[in-house]
């Protein structure tokens, strides 16, 4: 049961809309999120699927509409966005870990200094999720020593270190080589399965097939069709939405 | 290939023989006189519009006209007229110079051309009116000129100041960046009128001869220098020359 | 041909102590060295910042402008007449320190090309680490302090070692204020002993010595913060 629309939505995105100068990115996206969903937003490059995800924390700054999150207007300017992304995890495409810190240190900075976690509970809970990925052992290593696949892992890691209330994950599988994709994707279907809500720009249809509760198309800037996983890629109803799949699948 | 050689010997003897004109002058280069000066030192060398003139500068025109060379006049610092003089890029140096032992060891000097006195400038009022008051005080002076040589042995390092041009050593002391300059009378009188508050001590710090130096053992130049001197002294040129620039006290 | 050397090297170095010109120099010259780095180092890091923060946030406006007046002069005028500004003009009717005098001009003249070398250590980082870090719930200037700037730091150190070549050469015109520093403590030796061999060829090999000494030291440290990275 991974659906649970009885409580209101976890982000309830209104109206969001991007534009970089004269270029409009997002015309208008509106979208609930509830705890525990699973979204994979799936769509053709530069259909804006990425600006979609990088407004939900304001990575990109939104230039229209709201987006509530915890029952807040992030977008409002008086709203501390700092606060509320300790509260959002991401994953970026090319994993940007800290390559002057050591693992466990990656891990921990963020929860020592913005939770005021003590030392001990921090790394306690480090090691603990860094066990889970079969990574304990290279804790005391650094970034550049880890495979591509590794850095993935620990990146993931270093956002659950917070304890978020969503993970945002931004095509985190794209900057691997082919191998390492598999590990990669088990912790994010781990995480699933443990009801984490997700939101996922990704290529991986297999895993938006698979893992998610429901799957999003963007094209063009506009959100044109949404289902959940069966109907959505079985039985597609927007011709544009026909014609991505013909391609990717 | 020994034509050549015999040339270039041939050559070089004739660069070394030929005098200026008809005359065997001993100068670097056939036909000039080249003479290294610091015309920053009125009114014996310094510049009015493109040219270089003042005492020194018109005798040395008249020396050359004796001996029937052309006057070229480097302007360059003062503690490097003594090496361009032995190195010979310039025949003779002439800048106020005072026959001390030390630079004659290095050149020969001619027979003197004027008397010159080393006083004291002081800021009016400073409470500085005779040698002794000296003794403990910051005094600038011209690095290289005789005041620096005779003030340094006197008063010790830590307590003179060298500056690469006289007129420095003047700024800085009516700024109240120093306690007095010693510099040769006739340049200090013309300091002295183009800065107010400062007046030369009554007491005079030295008395010396000012010479032109040559090369050491260059005695077919001077022994021409030394004739010309004598003519003009004769003439009552030099008497002329020196009035022009200097007023009777 | 020895005997002649002997006794320039004598009159030159050992007579009436002259080699203490060339001792009291060196310990000018480094001193201006270090201490106008120093100076240089405060300022470049400060200019850096603020500029930063200005082009990515459009904040600081009016410190923004006074910085790139500050660049645009330091860097379009030779320090030499800087030098002789701050002594002749700007601390024009002062008695002050001319060791302070210098290390002022030559810390304000090293901290704009320090603030380009901070300036381009910053952008060196990938985009991404500030992302990271704002992603995480870090501030901009925590991001910076934290993130940023260790890293940016250890990419410039070789860069800044190379400021502190150039600038341990620059000091040599000090004595355009009438400073003792090496250059000129040559200079004096030249004055007095009318040589100009012996004075100047020494003054251009503790240069040299000195030089090479940071040049080794620079290695050794680029070398231990390489280290961590792979």
């Amino acid at each position: 049961m991974k659906n649970d629309y009885s409580q209101s939505p976890l982000i309830s995105v209104r109206d969001l809309q991007k534009s970089f100068g004269d270029h409009k990115v997002l015309n208008g996206i509106t979208v609930d999120i509830a705890k525990g969903d699973v979204v994979c937003v799936i769509g053709p490059s530069g259909s804006g699927k990425s600006t979609f995800l990088r407004c939900l924390n304001r990575l990109d700054e939104p230039t229209g509409g709201e987006i509530i999150f915890d029952g807040v207007n992030i977008c409002d300017p008086s709203t501390d966005i700092d606060l509320h992304r300790q509260k959002m995890g991401m994953v970026f495409q090319q994993f940007n870990l800290f390559p002057h810190m050591n693992i466990l240190r990656n891990l921990t900075i963020a929860p020592m200094a913005l939770q005021k976690k003590s030392k001990e509970e921090a790394e306690g809970y480090a090691m603990e999720l860094l066990e889970r990925v079969g990574l304990a052992n290279r804790a005391k290593d650094y970034p550049l020593q880890l495979s591509g696949g590794q850095q993935q892992r620990i990146a993931i890691v270093r956002a659950l270190c917070m304890k978020p209330e969503v993970m945002l994950f931004d095509e985190p599988t794209s900057a691997l080589d082919p191998e390492m994709v598999g590990e990669v994707l088990e912790v994010m279907k781990e995480l699933a399965s443990e009801h984490m809500t997700m939101v996922v720009v990704t290529h991986e249809m297999g895993f938006a097939r698979e893992v998610a509760s429901r799957v999003m198309f963007l094209d063009g800037g506009d959100f044109l069709e949404e289902n959940a996983p069966e109907e959505f890629f079985s039985n597609p109803q927007n011709d544009r939405l026909r014609d991505f799949l013909s391609k990717v699948l | 290939m020994k034509k050549l050689i015999t040339l270039i010997t041939c050559a070089a003897m004739i660069m070394c023989l030929a005098g200026c004109g008809k005359t065997a002058s001993g100068t670097a280069q056939a036909g000039v006189l080249v003479m290294a000066t610091n015309a920053e030192f009125p009114p014996y060398e310094y510049h009015e519009g493109s040219a270089i003139v003042g005492i020194d500068a018109e005798i040395a025109a008249a020396i050359a006209e004796k001996m029937g060379c052309e006057l070229q006049i480097e302007d360059i610092a003062f503690d490097a007229i003594i090496p361009e003089v032995t190195s010979g890029k310039a025949d003779m140096g002439m800048a106020g110079m005072t026959v001390t032992e030390e630079r004659m060891e290095n050149v020969d000097f001619s027979t003197t051309y004027a008397i010159a006195r080393q006083v004291v400038i002081v800021a009016e009022g400073s409470g500085i009116t005779s040698l002794a008051d000296l003794e403990g005080k910051t005094i600038g002076v011209q690095q290289g000129t005789t005041g620096d040589i005779y003030a340094s042995e006197e008063f010790g390092d830590d307590h003179i100041e060298r500056y690469a041009k006289g007129m420095e050593a003047v700024q800085a002391l009516s700024q109240g960046k120093i306690d007095a300059v010693i510099i040769d009378n006739e340049p200090a009188k013309v300091f002295i009128t183009e800065n107010e508050g400062l007046i030369i001590l009554d007491e005079a710090y030295a008395d010396e001869e000012y010479a032109i130096a040559v090369k050491k053992g260059n005695t077919v130049l001077l022994d021409q220098i030394n004739k010309a001197l004598e003519e003009l002294k004769a003439d009552g040129t030099l008497d002329a020359i020196v009035a022009k620039y200097i007023s009777a006290e | 041909m020895w005997e002649d050397f002997k006794s320039q090297f004598i009159l030159n170095f050992v007579d009436d102590g002259r080699w203490h010109y060339l001792a009291n120099g060196l310990l000018v010259t480094l001193k201006l060295t270090f201490f106008s780095v120093l100076l240089g180092l405060v300022l470049g890091f400060c200019i850096a910042m603020i500029r930063n923060i200005h082009d990515n946030t459009g904040k600081l406006k009016i410190p923004n402008f006074l910085c790139n007046l500050y660049l645009t002069v330091i860097r379009g005028t030779p320090v030499v007449v800087q030098l002789m500004i701050i002594y002749f003009v700007i601390f024009g009717s002062v008695r002050i320190d001319k060791v302070l005098t210098a290390i002022l001009a030559f810390g304000i003249n090293s901290g704009a090309y320090q603030a380009e070398i901070f300036r381009s250590g910053i952008q060196s980082i990938p985009k991404g680490q500030m992302e990271a870090g704002r992603s995480l719930g870090f501030s901009y200037l925590e991001t910076m302090t934290r993130i940023i700037m260790p890293q940016a730091v250890k990419n410039v150190v070789p860069t800044l070692l190379n400021e502190v070549i150039t600038l341990l050469k620059e000091t040599s015109i000090a004595g355009y204020i009438a400073l003792e520093d090496l250059t000129k403590g040559g200079d004096i030796i030249r004055s007095r002993t009318y040589s100009a061999f012996m004075p100047l060829i020494a003054v251009a090999l503790i240069y040299l010595v000195m030089v090479r000494l940071l040049e080794f030291a620079a290695k050794k440290v680029e070398r231990r913060l390489k280290k961590n990275e792979k």
